[in-house]
């Protein structure tokens, strides 16, 4: 790197908080879905490594590396936790912003409901200080170890207790923002963080759109979020030896309890979404696939007990046929009346629906497990397992009408599946790993499709890419396609660069690449804030 | 053995940032306490975490990076605690902790390794048999008044030997501790030995700095020095040399003819048989620190070396089925502070997720700076709970620890749990 760059840079945060050493660069290279990304190179690596890793400790610290880089036309981008390759420049000669030091929960107003915090506070940290004070979060299901700021703000939005809670879009209240110029604007009321607008008037589309401006747009360095209501005690107590994620609930709170309701059909599996949502019950309301794809991820700690529990043991196949088409409610209530009143209405939509619950002889560890691991999974959101088998990649996720989007993607999406798993080239889970995850009591829902592969063979990775960019042509072809989540993640057509992927996607969506580029243009005239996933445009491996 | 064994665990790193906190199954409790790497704490850059140096491993095996003095800084910038491997293991079955020492072992081969540091130990281990360059025959000084047997496995047997450790046996601020334990063990009757000026180091730090052939030289010779005196079991007190003993001396492949015990599991037994009258502790109350040598690294290990079998497609089985760290001694220590009527104040970061004093994996000698990190952090975390004092079972633990109060100028007091037991130092 340009040493009088690498100089001035240094004598903002200090020689301890830069590096352009390779030994540091290599670690800002790789990460998730790296392998998936046009000319990345194998094992993960993506194309470029960073010009430097700078780590700023405060928003005045921000805003002079940002004009320090518009200055000398160094393009940077910012990282909060940088889970994926979606937070790793997309291009050379870029200034990687890693936000590791800014790690404040600035602000808990209990009396309005929010918090305020700096780009490095968890969603388990945030979650511990709240459910003290009676409130609880929205995590993003990458896990509560990644950033609240960074989802809030600048990446998506999906989250399992988004029945209740929403799109973490829109439980951005307010932020602090250091635009790609370097100056500094406060968006939401002028005293305090609650805007019940979002950062208003009505700019959360020019902040961060739907899927987030990831990185494109400066740097954001303090959210206000929106907190919800937590029936629960102030600490959940938890005990080690558990079947699935080493940890379970060692008291059950009171009003709690998690079913498993399982239907014959996706039409029955849809009208009973569609109706628990409405009703207004569930605390959380999600899918993650048939019961091979559940059991496959969180049946037990380990590979081997996964196989042995329920591949070779048959018990995959009892549970089977008795349960098609499950889905996951939680109830959780603040009194006795409450919660009672909440699971008769939930019993009589699963008796309306033609569904059933779990049958009695399913008793034993897989009912602790559903009854004390799983909420832990949940609150905790350790989804840490989702990458049991060594790798895990999303198709394009779809955010459409609960009816719609759970009655008819799943057939199509086991179609497709079927033929890949036969081959041995990716995880054999069933036909059915759709997650689902309701918004807003029903009012909307959020669906992908999962594909477990193992990184580490070439040929399975292959394989996974193959089968998402099939399954994208078979939603397109048959009308499936609703709203495309896959901006940014960009698997599937390795000749696509992720700017090439937006414009493709943008074409049945009003160009509305054209308009990303407009605020890219307004805000960041001379596009040094890395626009690869997001109005920017990247060049080609070698252009 | 190699590095390259793991190279699939390597490629399967998702970088998700999980070994850098405790696990979060719920145990995180406050926005202080959530961290669980010393090392990417007072580092910051992820090249420091587990993550980290997963990557650098397999960019070093890719030929992406080359060997450098950076290199060998983030390398041996860790202390080898295991928090990472047990956070990860959650998810995956990733041998983590493997990884990292073997990238150790790695550089050793390779002449870029250890730290200039550790090279006096390592010397001081092979000439004088002990890590702090002490003569062979000061080794038993701390007994001198107390009537042990000196075990020569011919005349003098016992059926236990009580192996002392270096730190224990040479340095004066810890050779209480041995003293402590000699005299409990007089008490409550049991029959064991020492091996004086016989006994030699239990090579931990040589091997967790990656010196593997002095691992192995010394570690077979202890074994067969231990089967030739013919006890029934060998008690330490130093979490260290328990750990070694345990975990690290099975894969040497010598048979073992004896038990390993730790001398709180020994306490533990005597509490129960009624066999020990501890004093009543009258001190105030205390906080438990779970040495990672007892706590998570306490428990059998055996690395699997890569071999796995694919099932269902893709799923890879490993040979030998993960160790979360939980199995290892965390409930004895607490139940005998419980039956000396010590009210005992848990931390946060505790058992199998209990925060790193910082001392092991050669980063007291080689990195003091995060040796000193990692214990302040950790005396804030003990002072937090209202205690007034640390009770450990380490003399890594307590040093560092120790030196941490001073440095800190807290009103904490560290003590060994022997000193708990007899009611007060000697
Ligand atoms: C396995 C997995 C599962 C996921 N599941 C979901 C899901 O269910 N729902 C969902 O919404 N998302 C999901 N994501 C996507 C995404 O990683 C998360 O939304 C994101 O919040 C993770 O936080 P992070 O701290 O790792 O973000 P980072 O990776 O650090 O950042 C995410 C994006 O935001 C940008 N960014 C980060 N901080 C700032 C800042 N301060 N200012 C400006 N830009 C910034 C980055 O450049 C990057 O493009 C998933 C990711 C993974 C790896
Ligand atoms: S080592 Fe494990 S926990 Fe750490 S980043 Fe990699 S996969 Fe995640
Ligand atoms: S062993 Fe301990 S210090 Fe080293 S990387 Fe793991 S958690 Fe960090």
């Amino acid at each position: 790197m340009d040493r009088n760059v690498y100089k001035a840079m240094a004598d903002v945060v200090g020689q301890e908080f830069i590096s352009d050493d390779p030994v540091v660069l290599e670690t800002y290279s790789f990460n998730w879905l790296t392998e998936f990304l046009p000319g990345a190179a194998p094992c993960k690596y993506m194309p470029h490594r960073p010009a430097a890793v700078v780590l700023p400790g405060s928003v005045e610290e921000v805003q002079q590396v940002v004009k320090i880089c518009n200055r000398y036309g160094v393009k940077y981008k910012a990282l909060s936790t940088g889970y994926g390759s979606h937070s790793l420049p997309g291009q050379g000669n870029v200034v990687v912003l890693d936000l590791r030091r800014m790690n404040r929960i600035v602000e808990i107003n209990e009396e309005q409901g929010y918090a305020v915090v700096e780009p490095y506070v968890t969603w388990a940290q945030l979650a511990a200080e709240v459910m003290k004070k009676g409130y609880f979060t929205t995590p993003v299901q990458a896990g509560s170890q990644a950033s609240v700021l960074a989802n809030v703000t600048s990446g998506w939005g999906m989250n399992t207790f988004g029945n209740h809670g929403g799109h973490n879009g829109r439980n951005c209240l307010a932020v602090e923002w250091v635009l790609p110029t370097g100056e500094l604007l406060k968006l939401g009321p002028p005293e305090g963080w609650f805007s019940g607008d979002g950062p208003g008037p009505s700019l959360r589309g020019i902040m961060r759109g739907y899927c987030g401006a990831q990185g494109a747009l400066g740097v954001f360095t303090k959210v206000g979020i929106k907190l919800h209501h937590w029936p629960g005690p102030p600490e959940l107590k938890t005990r080690s030896g558990g079947l699935m994620l080493y940890y379970r609930l060692d008291e059950i709170p009171e009003f709690m309890e998690l079913f498993a309701p399982s239907f014959d059909t996706y039409e029955a599996l849809a009208d009973f979404m569609v109706k628990a949502g409405e009703s207004e019950i569930a605390y959380s309301l999600v899918r993650a696939g048939g019961i091979a794809h559940m059991t496959s991820m969180f049946g037990s700690l380990s590979n081997q007990e996964i196989f042995e529990n329920y591949h070779e043991s048959g018990f995959l196949q009892i549970l089977e046929e008795e349960v098609k088409h499950p889905c996951i409610v939680l109830i959780f209530a603040r009194t006795k009346e409450e919660f009672e009143y909440k699971k008769a209405v939930l019993m009589d939509i699963i008796e309306e629906t033609g569904g059933k619950i779990l049958p009695p002889f399913l008793e034993g560890p897989f009912a602790d497990l559903m009854k004390q691991e799983m909420p832990v999974a949940l609150f905790g959101n350790d989804t840490h397992f989702i990458h049991h088998q060594g790798g895990f990649v999303i198709s394009a996720g779809y955010m459409g009408n609960t009816d719609a989007v759970v009655r008819h993607m799943g057939v199509p999406a086991e179609k497709l599946k079927k033929k890949y798993m036969e081959k041995g080239a990716i995880l054999f889970d069933g036909d059915d790993s759709t997650y689902h995850n309701s918004f807003d009591h029903g009012a909307y829902i959020y669906m992908e499709m999962e594909f477990h592969y193992d990184a580490a063979l070439p040929d399975s990775v292959e394989a996974s890419r193959k089968a998402i960019e099939e399954e994208r042509t078979t939603r397109l072809e048959e009308k499936l396609g609703f709203e495309p989540n896959d901006i940014g993640l960009c698997v599937g057509d390795a000749s696509l660069t992720p700017w090439e992927r937006v414009k493709e996607i943008s074409k049945r969506y009003m160009n509305f690449h054209a308009w990303q580029q407009r605020i890219k243009q307004a805000l960041d005239p001379e596009n040094i804030s890395d626009g690869t996933n997001y109005g920017g445009g990247t060049p080609k491996p070698g252009q | 053995m190699a590095l390259k064994d793991y190279k699939k665990d390597m490629v399967r790193c998702a970088r998700c940032s999980v070994c850098k906190f405790i696990p979060l199954s719920s145990i995180i409790k406050s926005w202080r306490f959530a961290y669980g790497c010393p090392a990417i704490a007072r580092y910051h850059f992820h090249s420091y975490s587990a993550g980290g140096k997963l990557i650098l491993a397999l960019s070093l095996l890719e030929g992406r990076i080359t060997p450098s003095p950076k290199l060998r800084d983030v390398v041996y910038a860790c202390t080898l605690c295991g928090l990472c491997d047990h956070a990860c293991k959650i998810g995956t079955d990733m041998e983590v902790l493997e990884i990292l020492h073997e990238f150790r072992v790695h550089l050793v081969e390779k002449g870029e390794g250890p730290l200039e540091a550790h090279r006096p130990i390592i010397e001081s281990i092979k000439n004088y048999g002990n890590v702090w360059m002490q003569p062979r025959a000061r080794r038993e000084r701390w007994a001198k008044d107390l009537d042990v047997k000196i075990l020569d496995g011919k005349k003098v047997k016992a059926d236990v030997l009580y192996y002392v450790g270096c730190t224990y046996s040479y340095d004066p601020e810890l050779q209480r501790v041995a003293i402590n334990t000699a005299r409990i063990f007089q008490t409550a009757g049991v029959d064991f030995g020492i091996l004086g000026r016989n006994e030699v180091c239990c090579v931990s730090p040589a091997y967790m700095v990656g010196v593997t052939s002095l691992f192995e030289e010394v570690g077979r010779a202890n074994i067969e020095l231990f089967n030739e005196l013919g006890v029934e079991t060998v008690v330490t007190s130093c979490a260290g040399c328990y750990s070694m003993f345990k975990s690290k001396y099975p894969r040497l492949g010598v048979k073992m003819n004896f038990e390993v015990k730790h001398t709180v599991q020994v306490f533990y037994e005597l509490l129960q048989k009624g066999k020990l009258s501890p004093a009543r502790w009258n001190g105030g109350q205390v906080t438990y620190h779970d040495p990672c040598h007892l706590g998570r690294l306490g428990e059998r290990r055996e690395p699997s070396h890569g071999r796995e079998k694919y099932v269902l497609g893709t799923m890879p089985v490993k040979e030998i089925p993960k160790a979360m760290g939980a199995k290892g001694i965390c409930d004895e220590p607490r139940a005998l502070l419980d039956a000396l009527g010590a009210e005992g104040k848990e931390m946060e970061r505790r058992r199998e997720y209990a925060w790193c004093c910082g001392a092991g994996g050669g980063v007291k000698t080689g990195v003091p700076d995060l040796a000193s990190f990692a214990s302040g952090e950790r005396i804030q975390e003990a002072v937090s709970t209202g205690a007034g004092v640390l009770v450990t079972a380490c003399p890594w633990c307590e040093k560092n620890l120790q030196d941490a109060v001073e440095q800190a100028r807290a009103g904490l007091r560290i003590l060994d749990i022997t000193d708990v037991i007899t009611g007060g130092e000697v």
